[in-house]
């Protein structure tokens, strides 16, 4: 840092708004250096909580805890639909924002998808992150190839970054199951992160700026053996790479099978139902993964498959 | 140089850059953490405290402000507020106030400099880039290209 940059970090994490902020990024290159630094984001946020006075969380799990609480409903607009089944970037999703139905169009144009009639849908939401997939057809058959395109993008601010494409089984995208799971954006001092300076208590925030992600594919449904059972992206290795039944502890040769209803994601973990039990499965920690046999009496409901629906309660 | 007053204070002498002698209680410069450590560590007892990153007219203000801030107690917070926004009003503009911010990160007086960070973040707040730019006097070294993938890669934050 350049003599004085101290100052303006003081001046700059006194702005009100983000926004404010960010537009600060044009005065100039200095000014830009300063905002990118690691340095100004953790000493914003820590200055904003100060004056907020939120109370720290205990523990690294609130954090997933709060993440949860941000998920929105999406609805897509009948008028973007074409056809049945012919979602494209250019379909409007409607955001409906659960705590203050506040709602606001959602335009993914900005993922380039050129070929007509793709299949466009929205997989996963962490956050302010969307999880989108998109289907080429058959240009013959009209059907849909066997392999999927994750986005990985912010509608609001139009950034996105593309997974390799996956090869998948489903023939029809509604059969299509994801998780998204992403590392905090920051930590508390003292959790999680590396411990920093205390500085009269200005620096109790530590920036991910690795913030690891993983996407989770459902993609099999095959029940023998030591089947897979998942596809997962790390973003570390930027590959995928095939979860196995037998890595999940607890596994027993009646206990696989695919997805059989929502992902719930709950404390790091992302929850799913395979038809016999319940998979926990920690994306970050595969061995920690297990699954949670339902009670006996729950036995009578497991003939009708499609009906389940997971939720959390608190 | 130690001076006891009628009742009983003790008093420093502080030193501008510029040469110009503040005698001030200590219970006032000690406001000062910086101030405040080098009376611990036996720096004022043989003659006055130098403080060569400070001028004369901005070291005048500082004491104003800690002469205040030190008599005043908690419960008459609310009129220290309005004193304090008069204070930063009495600075007139932002070169002023970045003068006394320098001094107050030098001193170290967190009162302070959270007060001028604040009015002088206040003073961004609505201008243009280019209102920021002629206000600090600084040059825009961002081509015209530069400039524009910086507002395309934050659309969000421009609209």
């Amino acid at each position: 840092m350049e003599k004085g940059d101290d100052l303006l970090v003081e001046v700059l994490i006194r702005l009100p708004s983000p926004e404010l902020v960010v537009r600060c990024i044009l005065v100039c290159k200095r000014w830009r250096a300063i905002i990118s630094s690691s340095y100004f984001v953790s000493r914003y946020i820590s200055h904003h909580h100060r004056i907020k006075n939120i109370t720290a969380p205990h523990d690294h799990d609130r954090h997933h805890l709060q993440d949860n609480r941000t998920f929105v409903n999406i609805i897509w607009t009948p008028a973007g639909c074409h056809r049945q089944g012919i979602w494209t970037p250019k379909t409007h999703f409607q955001l409906d924002h659960n705590s203050l139905f506040q709602r606001s169009i959602l335009d993914f144009r900005f993922i380039p998808v050129k070929k007509k009639g793709c299949f466009f849908n929205i997989l996963a939401v962490f956050n302010d992150l969307f999880l989108c997939a998109v289907r080429d057809r058959n240009s013959k058959s009209g059907e849909l190839r066997p392999v999927v395109k994750c986005y990985l993008c912010n509608p609001y601010t139009e950034q996105w970054v593309a997974l390799p494409p996956r090869r998948i089984k489903q023939r029809y995208d509604y059969s299509l199951r994801a998780g998204l799971i992403c590392e905090p954006y920051y930590y508390y001092n003292g959790e999680g992160g590396a411990k920093g300076g205390e500085e009269g208590g200005y620096n109790n925030i530590n920036v991910n700026e690795q913030y690891r992600y993983r996407v989770v594919l459902i993609n099999h449904s095959n029940r023998e053996g030591s089947s897979p059972v998942a596809d997962m992206y790390s973003s570390e290795t930027g590959k995928w790479s095939t979860v196995l039944n037998s890595d999940i502890s607890g596994y027993t040769n009646n206990l696989v099978g695919s997805c059989t209803s929502n992902i719930v994601v709950y404390k790091g973990e992302l929850y799913w139902f395979n038809e016999k039990a319940i998979v926990a499965f920690d994306p970050f920690h595969p061995e920690k993964s297990r699954f949670i046999k339902l009670p006996a009496e729950c036995g009578i409901y497991l003939e009708d498959r499609q009906s389940f629906c997971l939720g959390l309660c608190r | 140089m130690s001076i006891t007053t009628e009742n009983n204070e003790k008093m420093i002498t502080l030193m501008s850059s510029d040469g110009e002698e503040f005698v001030v209680e200590e219970a006032v410069a000690a406001q000062s953490q910086t101030i405040k450590h080098l009376i611990e560590d036996g720096c004022s007892t043989e003659g006055s405290i130098p403080l060569p990153n400070v001028t004369g007219r901005v070291l005048s203000e500082v004491i104003q402000y800690c002469k205040k801030h030190s008599s005043s107690d908690d419960k008459e917070e609310k009129e220290l507020e309005a004193w304090d926004a008069e204070f930063v009003k009495a600075a007139d503009d932002h070169v002023a106030l970045t003068d006394l911010m320098m001094a107050a990160n030098f001193l170290d007086i967190k009162g302070l400099l959270d007060l001028v960070a604040q009015t002088l973040a206040n003073m961004i707040t609505g201008k243009s880039p280019e209102e920021v730019r002629r206000m600090w006097n600084i040059k825009n070294d961002f081509t015209p290209e530069e400039a524009e993938k910086v507002r395309k890669e934050n659309q969000w934050a421009f609209e």
